[in-house]
């Protein structure tokens, strides 16, 4: 097509568009649904029986603040990447940090006996499962509304801000303490569900697009 | 050339609300900007690319924010799009290689009893998917060209011609077995 004819359309096509907000503000959003979302889901499901105990542990402390600044950072990386020209190594970085130094430190402060309170292997991952499904679908209704020049990364991202959103919230309702639960249960599920969630979402998305 | 961002910034801000002047005004100087990176990165299907580029821009101009600079902006979306057009290019080269490779096609192109059987499969696809992959094809038309003969989006084009490649791979794989 010529040059000429191929701006007339693009002239016709013209229409006002809402400017996308911020990478902070979309992330304040976020952060808010998940808020109001978490809690309606830690009060249907009941806080662990042990909640008292564990708030008075500064490492219960620690490994919530590291939780949330991972959903944060991944969050940012996620969201950096939608936009063109925007710096995305420092996320990416602090991501890849975060993502890094935070299993050393559970596994360094676990106790050393398993808990004897009640809880279920099975329910804490499905419990990451829906985090992923349901808080991964939110973000990335976001995200798709930005420019996906690197959309497999990008879903990683989203899916591994998801699933970190899944810890956090386990960390309100299971009682297990136990070295092997945590590992393949509460951490193991955070670093391997982005992994087939965005590659499907890759995959589907080259399909219809 | 020399280009003046803020003028360009200003330009894209007023595009965002709907400007059809400040539009044209922009895309004769995207075109002046462009042009010159393709040519300097790519040496196949230029046109083609800068239009694609162009239709990059016009699909993410949401995206900019006034507040910071144009020309990253702009640089991330023209190497994205080089990027995947060279890929594109060696994938494509690839699979002709192994097209010949396999006796499918010599380099004159498809060899005559596989273009027969090819043509009789296109008719019988259905009229939707029959119709996107003429006009991409035969006619030459771009996905862009396609959407605004059609009525339809550039998704929906790219959606139809997948599942007219998808039935038509099925289709000559049974035969071919």
């Amino acid at each position: 097509m010529k040059q000429d004819e191929f701006r007339e359309i693009l002239i016709r096509d013209l229409r006002p568009c809402r400017r996308l907000a911020s990478p902070q503000t979309q992330l304040q959003r976020f952060m808010g649904i998940v808020l109001v979302l978490s809690i309606s889901i830690i009060v249907f499901g009941g806080v662990r029986e042990d909640f008292a105990q564990q708030t008075g542990r500064y490492s219960y402390y620690g490994e919530m603040v590291g939780l949330l600044l991972f959903v944060i950072a991944a969050g940012f990386a996620a969201l950096f990447l939608t936009r063109p020209g925007f710096p995305v190594k420092k996320p990416l970085l602090a991501c890849t940090f975060i993502a890094s130094v935070w299993p050393l430190y559970v596994v360094s402060t676990a106790p050393d006996v398993e808990t004897v309170l009640p809880h279920s292997d099975i329910s804490c991952a499905g419990l990451v499962v829906m985090s992923t499904i349901l808080f991964g679908s939110i973000l990335l209704t976001m995200l798709s509304r930005g420019y996906l020049a690197r959309p497999l990364l990008t879903y990683f991202a989203g899916f591994l801000c998801a699933t970190a959103v899944g810890g956090v919230l386990l960390h309100f309702v299971c009682p297990g303490q136990g070295l092997h639960h945590l590992l393949y249960f509460h951490l193991a599920p955070i670093y391997i569900l982005p992994v087939p969630f965005a590659l499907a979402l890759f995959i589907w998305q080259r399909v219809i697009r | 050339m020399e280009i003046d961002e803020q003028h360009l910034a200003n330009l894209m801000s007023r595009i965002q609300a709907g400007d059809g002047e400040a539009y044209r005004q922009f895309l004769d100087l995207l075109y002046k900007i462009i042009e010159p990176m393709v040519r300097k990165r790519t040496a196949h299907n230029q046109d083609d690319l800068v239009q694609e580029i162009m239709f990059s821009v016009h699909e993410a101009r949401h995206t900019y924010d006034p507040g910071r600079r144009f020309l990253p902006w702009l640089h991330a979306i023209v190497f994205h799009r080089v990027g995947d057009q060279k890929r594109s290019y060696w994938r494509h080269q690839r699979r002709i290689q192994a097209w010949q490779d396999d006796g499918i096609t010599s380099g004159d192109g498809v060899s005559g009893a596989v273009k027969d059987q090819l043509l009789s499969e296109v008719r019988d696809l259905p009229e939707t998917q029959r119709e996107v992959i003429t006009m991409l094809k035969y006619h030459g038309y771009s996905l862009v060209e396609v959407a605004e003969k059609l009525g339809i989006s550039v998704a929906g084009v790219k959606n139809r011609a997948y599942r007219a490649y998808q039935t038509l791979r099925d289709r000559l794989t049974e035969s071919a077995v």
